[in-house]
């Protein structure tokens, strides 16, 4: 079968962007959390992103009650976008060296807004952390959408396209 | 409970705000928006611009959660809101649009982003998301302080003049705007034109801009304040363009990277737009929109009770002419009644109202040697185009006064008393009266 998420598609979301989850509850009232970083396993099928538990706490709640997930995957420095979905978002720990990966995302992420005049200090303070807070949300992406700002944008794009 | 009030400079932009909303099966889609828009405080408005998800959602359930952050302190809110209507047309949708194009030439995203409505929303609760507040670098400097002393300089105003004047001068010497310009609904309400500016090479007094165009004519034909916080093509004025030379260049910057223009009404009547821009991106924020639109109210009555007040004293007797002196060559001076433009020698000086005012000085000055001349008298006389009520004749009267002293050492106005004023003539004339084309 072929992975929703293209090998592009995988480096994209992986690397400087900034990330952001959106969950619903029962009355299907959305909630909306940074991700701190993203990891997709070796066959595309399945995505984990970092997050606070304390910070992300509502949403944590709903994908532990029920796992349908929207994240989305933006490169400040051209706008280009990507949303991906998923139903089967579950909450997992965190394991060792996940404080130094959210680490290194900040400072990649940091190192991409410092153009648009964004302090060290300033990313470290939106992607900051609790200590021990960290945990994962992992998916199985099951629609991926263009969401770059153009007459594209929401189209969902094909696995493998 | 918090407001839209307290979370304004979350809406200025620099950090991308996003809109989460659910779909009829439940999925929950996630969305950048370009602009959160101040609406009141308990409305927003966010831009619409692509038919997408979260349009299709919204227009199904209306709720959705948007996320906002500080730029400077990265404090971040939760907004929960509902949709309730699109307005594709009208002041908020003017706003936005002008502020989209600044947001979109700064991010190089001109041409893709376009303004197709101003999505409205009530917002049902604020909430601070949990997370490090930074302190802010530079405090931003209070508003009200200098707001209050400018408004206690309006009120020891007597004249127009004066009052224009003080006005931007107090914006540069209070609040720090070097850039400023005055301009005042021309009678036809099609136009505005310059009477006061501060900080440019030339005055460009006399000037014009069309009812729509740019910042400041959108801003008049809205009613409504227009702020840009980064240079975009589609709100600069032309590099002062002349077609015609009965034009006078437009004074302001080539390429301002702000620009906050805010309409100036009164009786419910539009009378002019306060205009001011800046060399540096982001230098007029929601507060400085807040205190010029205070000051403009206050300008705006202040500009009405000294029209009344110019006509106050009663016509004194006609006093006779200093005749001019002889032995120079005369200075012609032709006008186009077509548009009651008025040329001295081959130099344009103005045109409209303010024209044939003008032109009626130098018919009775020529015929009688009057010298003398009160408001009233212009009010009543037939051959100036004025509107029965809210004639702007002072505003005409200094724009005259302006263009004769930036233009002329041989001719010119001078005041004499409430109401009252003196034509000065240095110099024969010759008056050439040239009949339509």
């Amino acid at each position: 079968m072929v992975p929703e998420l293209s090998r592009a598609q995988a480096a994209f979301i992986q690397g400087p962007v900034s990330i952001s989850l959106a969950a619903r509850d029962d009355a299907r009232r959305t909630t909306i959390a940074r991700g701190l970083a993203c990891r997709v396993s070796e066959a595309r099928d399945q995505i984990a992103i970092l997050v606070c538990a304390s910070r992300a706490a509502p949403l944590v709640a709903e994908l532990r009650a029920e796992g349908w997930v929207a994240a989305s995957y933006s490169l400040p420095a051209t706008h280009e976008t990507l949303q991906v979905k998923g139903r089967d978002a579950r909450v997992e720990p965190a394991l060792p060296g996940d404080e130094a990966r959210a680490a290194a995302h900040r400072a990649a992420f940091a190192t991409q807004i410092a153009v648009a005049g964004f302090t060290a200090e300033f990313t470290e303070a939106l992607l900051h952390h609790e200590p021990g807070q960290l945990c994962w949300v992992r998916f199985t992406p099951a629609a991926v959408y263009m969401q770059t700002p153009g007459p594209r944008a929401g189209e969902r794009l094909r696995p493998g396209a | 409970m918090l407001s839209v009030d307290h979370i304004r400079d979350c809406l200025e932009g620099g950090v991308p705000s996003l809109i989460a909303t659910c779909d009829a099966e439940g999925m929950p889609n996630l969305t950048y928006v370009s602009q959160v828009h101040y609406v009141d405080p308990e409305h927003v408005a966010l831009s619409f611009q692509f038919f997408n998800k979260t349009r299709e959602n919204i227009l199904r359930d209306p709720r959705a959660t948007v996320r906002v952050a500080n730029a400077e302190t990265a404090v971040e809110y939760r907004l929960d809101v509902e949709y309730l209507r699109t307005e594709p047309e009208g002041p908020l949708f003017e706003r936005m649009k002008a502020k989209l194009a600044g947001v979109a030439s700064h991010t190089g995203m001109a041409g893709v982003f376009k303004l197709l409505g101003a999505d409205v929303y009530r917002v049902r609760n604020i909430e601070q998301l949990p997370g490090p507040v930074l302190a802010l670098e530079r405090p931003h400097p209070p508003l009200l302080p200098p707001l209050r002393r400018m408004g206690e300089r309006i009120a020891a105003c007597g004249g127009l003049d004066e009052l224009l004047d003080r006005t931007l001068a107090g914006l540069e010497e209070l609040f720090g705007i070097r850039h400023s310009m005055l301009l005042m609904l021309d009678e036809g309400g099609r136009r505005l034109y310059t009477v006061a500016s501060r900080g440019y090479g030339a005055s460009g007094v006399g000037s014009e801009i069309a009812l729509g165009h740019g910042v400041i004519g959108v801003s008049a034909e809205q009613r409504t304040p227009i702020r840009l916080s980064y240079a975009s093509m589609d709100y600069i004025y032309g590099a002062a363009a002349s077609g015609t030379a009965a034009e006078i260049p437009w004074p302001g910057l080539r390429e301002p990277q702000s620009q906050l223009a805010v309409p100036i009404a009164s009786g419910g009547r539009l009378q002019g737009v306060l205009y001011v821009e800046s060399l540096e991106e982001m230098a007029f924020c929601y507060e400085h929109e807040d205190a010029l639109a205070a000051l403009a109210v206050t300008l705006g009555f202040a500009m009405q009770a000294l029209a009344q007040d110019g006509d106050a004293e009663p016509d004194g007797p006609a006093a006779a002419a200093d005749a001019a002196p002889a032995d120079k060559a005369a200075l012609q001076v032709r006008y186009y009644p077509e548009d009651d433009s008025v040329f001295l020698g081959e130099d344009y000086l103005i045109k409209g109202v303010a024209g044939a005012i003008f032109w009626k000085l130098l018919r009775d000055y020529q015929r009688d040697g009057r010298t003398e001349f009160s408001n009233r008298e212009l009010r009543l006389d037939p051959s100036i185009p004025l509107p029965d009520i809210a004639d702007n004749l002072e505003a005409r009267l200094l724009l005259l006064h302006r263009r004769l002293q930036e233009r002329s050492s041989l001719l010119g106005l001078e005041k004499t008393g409430r109401g009252r004023f003196r034509l000065c003539v240095r110099q024969p004339l010759k008056l050439v009266e040239v009949a339509g084309a």
